[in-house]
């Protein structure tokens, strides 16, 4: 669509809703719904809540980006595969299903009053509210890192865009002959299978263009935490000599000028060090007593996401306690939103919330730009046990990593950011 | 990538059958279509043939 046709039609969807103001009667009765957060889970509760509700919930989006980078296939922009651009994506495409989006970061919740409260200042009423903030750092595991300025040296790159630019640049300004050393934190974090991605993807770059250097993977896990057998292979065999793991290596701290690892028994010195930290649900989600599973993450309703703690107010993605075997993805979280979406229509419309919700979750992996291998899974939910259960049989992984799954992984790609964001 | 929009039901639902039943050779889609009903698969190829081609 050209620029100007956009424009007359921003300018005409503002004349009718300037038309709209005449009749009250109806804006009166429109249920507002406040989606906070634009990830995976929060871009496509948005969209699918305007879409299925046709007009019949006003639909606010309160995003603090203006623009959308996506986790899936950013190790690939580490491994020098992929520009950040090329998994940056706006959010205007929600505006055809009738999202008003605002950026902005929430700041507070109060449920009796049913209203948030924005940086601005600004407070915004809702009939339902939906939180989607993704996880926290957990700093005060990593006491050198509690300091601001140490994060821009000792980096994570654990969500998506200006981390992943900036320590892709470090791998780059990395002398031949250097290590890198990330660490995994305990789980449960974000995307299991990712940190051991990671590592293959900057050992291609290595074996590449930096043939004396190395990664040493320092996991605090006692095993790799998905698809071990396909990791092993690749560290075993064409990333031979430039991938060393590490189980069991729990970091106590980092020496931020010696860009050293403090592990139990010995410290691990790099050249680049990439510590991925512990996580919980984020901020405003543990607000209001809603991190009621180990004060860290939040436990919810599967029928509908709404928080067990707070009535009316829904939790979605890696900010909720999972069922077992539910994996933190942005799979997941896109098929949690759509749950949450047609249950939050119901329950404002007058419709019936679905009792037998199923979820799926595809999650490919690069052990190489050209090698994909991938994790599915089936969840059904339980009436008996009110949680969400691996359907028997279903799901796998791939028996190896291959150059068919990397056609169907970008294809993957394209389809999830379509269905999320437009 | 072959879409599924306005692809015919009853093709699409035998497609998800030999993919559960081991039939068509797969990478995840044995695997996926395992986890569904028959009312279920019905559903969903009744969905896809619905869609308008884009």
């Amino acid at each position: 669509m050209t620029r100007g046709r956009r424009d007359f039609l921003r300018a005409a969807s503002v004349a009718v809703a300037g038309a709209l103001v005449s009749r009250p009667i109806r804006a009166a009765k429109t249920a507002s719904v406040i989606v906070v957060g634009g990830g995976f889970a929060g871009a496509t509760a948005a969209k699918y809540l305007g879409k299925w509700s046709a007009g019949a919930l006003r639909v606010t989006l309160v995003e603090r980006a203006s623009a959308f980078v996506s986790c899936p296939l950013s190790n690939l922009v580490l491994g020098g595969m992929k520009e950040i651009a090329e998994l940056t994506f706006p959010y205007d495409g929600l505006d055809r299903w009738g999202v008003r989006r605002i950026t902005g970061e929430a700041t507070a919740i109060d449920p009796v009053a049913r209203t948030l409260k924005l940086a601005g200042g600004e407070t915004l009423r809702y009939d339902r509210l939906i939180l989607s903030p993704g996880m926290d750092f957990d700093w005060d595991a990593i006491p050198s890192l509690k300091d601001p300025p140490a994060r821009e040296k000792i980096l994570h790159a654990w969500k998506a865009g200006p981390q992943t630019v900036a320590l892709r640049r470090q791998l780059e300004a990395m002398p031949d002959g250097g290590v890198f050393a990330m660490h995994v934190p305990l789980a449960p974090y974000r995307c299991p299978p990712a940190p051991y991605e990671r590592a293959c993807l900057v050992a291609q770059y290595f074996a590449a263009r930096k043939k004396r250097s190395k990664v040493i993977v320092l996991d605090a896990n006692e095993d790799v935490q998905a698809e071990k057998a396909l990791f092993l292979a690749a560290w075993n065999g064409a990333y031979k000599g430039y991938v060393e793991y590490r189980p069991n290596s729990g970091l106590t701290d980092v020496d931020v000028a010696a860009l050293t690892a403090k592990l139990d028994f010995e410290d691990v010195r790099a050249d680049v060090l990439n510590v991925i930290p512990p996580q919980r649900a984020g901020a405003i989600a543990r607000s209001s007593g809603m991190a009621n599973a180990n004060g860290r993450f939040c436990q919810v309703d599967f029928l509908t996401y709404e928080s067990t703690a707070q009535p009316n107010i829904h939790i979605l993605g890696d900010a909720i306690q999972p069922a077992s075997l539910m994996p933190r993805s942005g799979h997941m979280a896109n098929q949690q939103a759509k749950v949450c979406a047609a249950a939050v229509a119901a329950l404002l419309t007058g419709g019936e919330v679905n009792r037998l919700p199923v979820l799926t979750s595809a999650c490919y992996s690069y052990l190489s730009e050209r090698e994909v291998a991938h994790i599915a899974s089936v969840h059904r939910y339980d009436p008996a046990t009110r949680t969400m259960s691996v359907v028997p049989g279903s799901g796998g992984a791939s028996p190896a990593a291959n150059a068919e799954e990397a056609a169907y992984a970008a294809a993957w790609a394209e389809n999830i950011w379509a269905d999320t964001l437009t | 990538m072959p879409g599924l929009a306005g692809r015919d039901k009853s093709e699409l639902v035998r497609l998800m059958r030999d993919f559960r039943d081991g039939r068509r050779p797969a990478t995840i889609m044995r695997q996926l279509a395992r986890g569904y009903t028959d009312a279920e698969i019905e559903a969903a190829a009744a969905y896809f043939a619905a869609q308008k081609t884009p």
